[in-house]
């Protein structure tokens, strides 16, 4: 490649980068001063290029597209008022991840409104009149419309930060950002700062997508990818800190494009593909920075805790009464196969899968007081563990010991980074190992089968009826959940609560913190990477979605709906979430939007979660 | 000490989750008095004042700030009703400068109450005033306190709610906090104060509520009690 090729491919690069800041600067303002992590701010850019797309076509000609622009941005900002107003503003007592689940709830119901409104084609949307050409730039054609991004960009961030330090809205919103409950105590009604904080951010998510309408088509598939990247910049840059939301978009963006301008480059013999790590870079970026430094390139680290009400949730640690009756639970699931038709085992088989996997995540999140975003790498390596072995033709009962085994080994690399950071820094580490994991899967074709996957994971012949299978899958679930369950009574299950409740106090008493936190990871990691296996072979068939995002977020959803402080909260959240999404992807296409209303409908009414929220309920009755 | 009651409070209960910290509490405070909460800690003088102001919603009884009935309200609103709360832990904005702080707290001014402005307020607090530009974070812990107090007047009280205001503080601090308070009640401001510092306490305060296990045990003139050596051995001394 040229040195010309390497200019325009800079050019490129910091274009996108400005993209990246808009989305940047909007989640780290909703984030500073609600506390939300908004995982429907990606989904507010989508509606924005879609919305900016149909306005430029209604209106038509130049002073169309030109108009559409900051009216698709006040559009998304109204709804993302509106949305604010009538959920957010319902979930803010409520536990930090139960909002997280609010907004995912959001995802989807947009997701699927985009889909009724404009419909599953990507559609593109007009050049820029005026700007459609290209520009010589040092004897280069150079696109116009990405020179004009670049320029914006430095313009709205010194707008901004005019903004925030000028404007008596801005201070309270910094003040906000500090102690929100003093800011209320002065006089300030929180809710309507909130409220304008939400609108203005989603109003920049929303430019951030009509400014894509001649760079790329509007789809469906954008909400995910865009609210990941925006995580990546404003974790990389420093929650909260506009100006390291720009450094580190400038950084992803380029490096990203470098690394695609690189392609093969021959080393040692060896060609190595860069363009390959174009999926993985911006994690691999992330994670470097939350290594080195913890708090972003730009970020300071939180101050000590606020007092906010509801957060401190106990867990239950249920005693000789809930094996009993779990006992029970596990003997009336196993007599199902007696009663009902193949169907219902095959979906039993997914509950009970999915139940280990959300049991293994809540032994993190509950007793262990962290919030994994990326526990489905631990399920994808059990799952490709096995899947791998089954191809070298292991059997399945020593492909299902040794893929936990696999998982372990992962839970002890990644745990070991991970319990260096908490909060929100913690759960984007582990989003960013989930990543790169993901991407490996993706893009290592030779082992892994790339995004065809593998194929013909058989289960062994006494296994291969449906039936069998399940049954199974309630050893195997049952004995690790027995297992799970014991750890949480040992001594080590005491010190993870102490370590969690109080670190300073826990290690006043000789607990090492963090030390005990690590090795839960391992524990965790053990249980998903079996339920993964046991995934593989009752699909018969593995994709790199098995360690998806969505897959990750499905674990939250299933934890989070059950309740977080008690253990069996998480079986309950995952036969609920995975019947439910069954019963409705069968009878409708709109799946997203009804099952979205869901979660919401659930978040609102119940934010202990569904267990939890009934256990409350009883007690108050008692 | 005739002037109406501006905080009214009668069969106060509040909770910390199923744990009950106070119990039945009930005072008042008239215009112009400076009334102080006695007791060790943990009696539930800060408990009583965040009930007050909502932060720690009272669960049973009834608040009145100068006569309107305020139980339920959000803190927001009762501090719009006119009541201000200084707390015990400071919460300056750290990364806010002087007069920054001071615009968090900017509320309209008040009829019958002369408005504070930051002018106003560097009179009384000359330090602040030169140091308008500093951020919050840069500041002694008696700085910080003076500007909490600084920054709730800037919403233009009726009546002051502060907690522990001698805590912490080196005694050339408590003295000029002192100060500040005789100047607030010469200007007519109105003052409930928690304190465990009997001496700094006895200086500036009317009357004064004893606490003890989340509930008021005794009340009296200010000088009858500092007499009542019984009444100290039992409620306060360490």
């Amino acid at each position: 490649m040229t040195f010309a090729d390497l200019l325009v491919q800079l050019v490129n690069g910091l274009a996108q980068a400005s993209t990246l800041f808009l989305l940047a600067s909007g989640l780290s303002l909703i984030f500073g001063v609600t506390r939300v992590v908004n995982f429907a701010h990606g989904s507010f850019t989508m509606v924005g290029l879609y919305a900016a797309i149909a306005m430029a076509e209604r209106l038509g000609g130049a002073a169309g597209f030109w108009l559409a622009l900051p009216l698709a941005a006040l559009a998304v900002g109204v709804l993302g008022a509106v949305a604010e107003m009538l959920i957010l503003r319902r979930v803010y007592q409520a536990p930090e991840l139960f909002q997280l689940l609010a907004t995912f709830g959001l995802v989807l119901v947009l997701k699927d409104a985009a889909l009724w409104l404009w419909g599953p084609e990507d559609i593109f949307g007009p050049r820029a009149p005026g700007l459609s050409g290209s520009v010589e730039l040092a004897g280069l054609a150079v696109p116009a419309w990405d020179l004009f991004l670049i320029a914006l960009a430095p313009l709205l961030l010194l707008a901004l930060e005019a903004l925030l330090a000028r404007t008596r809205w801005g201070v309270l919103v910094r003040a906000a950002t500090e102690d929100r409950h003093m800011v209320g105590a002065l006089g300030v009604n929180q809710a309507w700062l909130f409220t304008g904080v939400f609108a203005l951010g989603s109003a920049l998510a929303g430019l951030a997508g009509a400014l894509q309408m001649p760079r790329e088509p509007a789809s469906l598939g954008l909400d995910l990818v865009t609210v990941t990247d925006a995580f990546v910049v404003v974790v990389i840059g420093g929650l909260g800190s506009l100006r390291g939301a720009f450094l580190a978009a400038a950084l992803v963006g380029v490096v990203k494009t470098l690394c695609f301008a690189l392609g093969g480059v021959e080393m040692g013999g060896t060609t190595f593909n860069f363009s390959k790590l174009t999926l993985v870079v911006e994690f691999l970026l992330m994670a470097l920075t939350l290594v080195l430094r913890p708090w972003g390139l730009a970020g300071r680290a939180p101050a000590a805790a606020q007092e906010s009400p509801a957060l401190v949730e106990w867990v239950r640690v249920p005693g000789v009464r809930f094996a009993a009756g779990a006992g029970a639970a596990l003997l009336a699931a196993a007599a199902l196969p007696l009663l009902a038709d193949e169907y219902a085992v095959v979906l039993a088989t997914d509950i009970a899968v999915f139940a280990l996997f959300a049991v293994s995540l809540h032994f993190l999140m509950g007793p262990g007081g962290m919030a994994p975003f990326g526990h489905a790498a631990f399920f994808g390596v059990g799952a490709y563990a096995a899947g791998l072995l089954a191809q070298a033709a292991w059997p399945m009962a020593a492909a299902l010991l040794a893929a936990p085994l696999a998982a372990a080994a992962a839970g002890l690399a990644v745990g070991w980074f991970c319990v260096r950071l908490s909060g929100v820094y913690l759960a984007m580490l582990t989003l960013a190992f989930a990543q790169i994991a993901w991407s490996v899967a993706f893009q290592w074709d030779d082992v892994t089968g790339g995004s065809n996957g593998l194929v013909g994971i058989r289960p062994a012949p006494w296994a291969a009826d449906k039936a069998h299978f399940y049954w199974l899958v309630l050893v195997f679930g049952g004995t690790a959940l027995a297992l799970l369950w014991r750890v949480l009574q040992s001594p080590f299950g005491f010190a993870l609560r102490a370590a969690r409740d109080n670190p300073r106090r826990a290690q006043a008493l000789g607990i090492d913190a963090r030390r005990v936190q690590w090795l839960a990871f391992p524990a965790a990691a053990a249980a998903a990477g079996l339920a993964g296996a046991l995934f593989a072979y009752s699909k018969g068939s593995l994709s790199p979605e098995a360690m998806g995002i969505a897959r990750s977020v499905d674990g939250l959803v299933m934890v989070l709906l059950g309740g977080l402080h008690t253990l069996a909260g998480p079986v309950a959240g995952a036969a609920l979430f995975t019947w439910l999404q069954d019963e409705i992807i069968r009878r409708t296409d709109y799946w997203r939007l009804i099952l979205g209303a869901v979660i919401l409908l659930l978040v609102i009414a119940f934010p202990r979660g569904v267990v939890g929220g009934l256990r409350h309920a009883w007690k108050e009755r008692s | 000490m005739s002037g109406e009651t501006l905080i009214q409070a009668r069969g106060l209960n509040a909770f910390y989750g199923r744990a009950q910290a106070l119990f039945g509490v009930s005072l008042e405070v008239r215009r112009g008095e400076v009334v102080a909460l006695l007791g060790r800690n943990g009696a539930g003088k800060s408990t009583t004042l965040k009930a007050l102001m909502g932060l720690v919603p009272p669960r049973a009884g009834e608040v009145r700030i100068a006569g309107t009935a305020v139980r339920g309200w959000a803190p927001y609103r009762i501090c719009r009703q006119g009541l201000g709360y200084v707390p015990e832990e400071r919460r300056i904005f750290a990364g806010l400068t002087v007069l920054e702080n001071l615009e968090v707290g900017r509320r309209p001014p008040r009829e019958a109450v002369p408005a504070w402005t930051p002018q106003r307020l560097f009179e009384l607090f000359p330090n602040l005033g030169r140091m308008r530009e500093r951020p919050g974070g840069a500041m002694s812990g008696g700085e910080q306190q003076m500007l909490t107090i600084a920054r709730t007047l800037m919403g233009n009280p009726l009546a002051v709610l502060l907690d522990e205001p001698s805590e912490g503080l080196a005694p050339v601090i408590v003295a000029e906090m002192a100060r500040v308070v005789r100047e607030l009640k010469a200007e007519g401001l109105t003052v409930l104060l928690s304190e465990q510092n009997l001496r700094f306490a006895a200086g500036i305060t009317d009357r004064a509520y004893v606490m003890e296990q989340g509930a008021i045990r005794h009340e009296g003139q200010m000088a009858q009690l500092l007499q009542d050596e019984a009444l100290h051995a039992r409620y306060l001394a360490v």
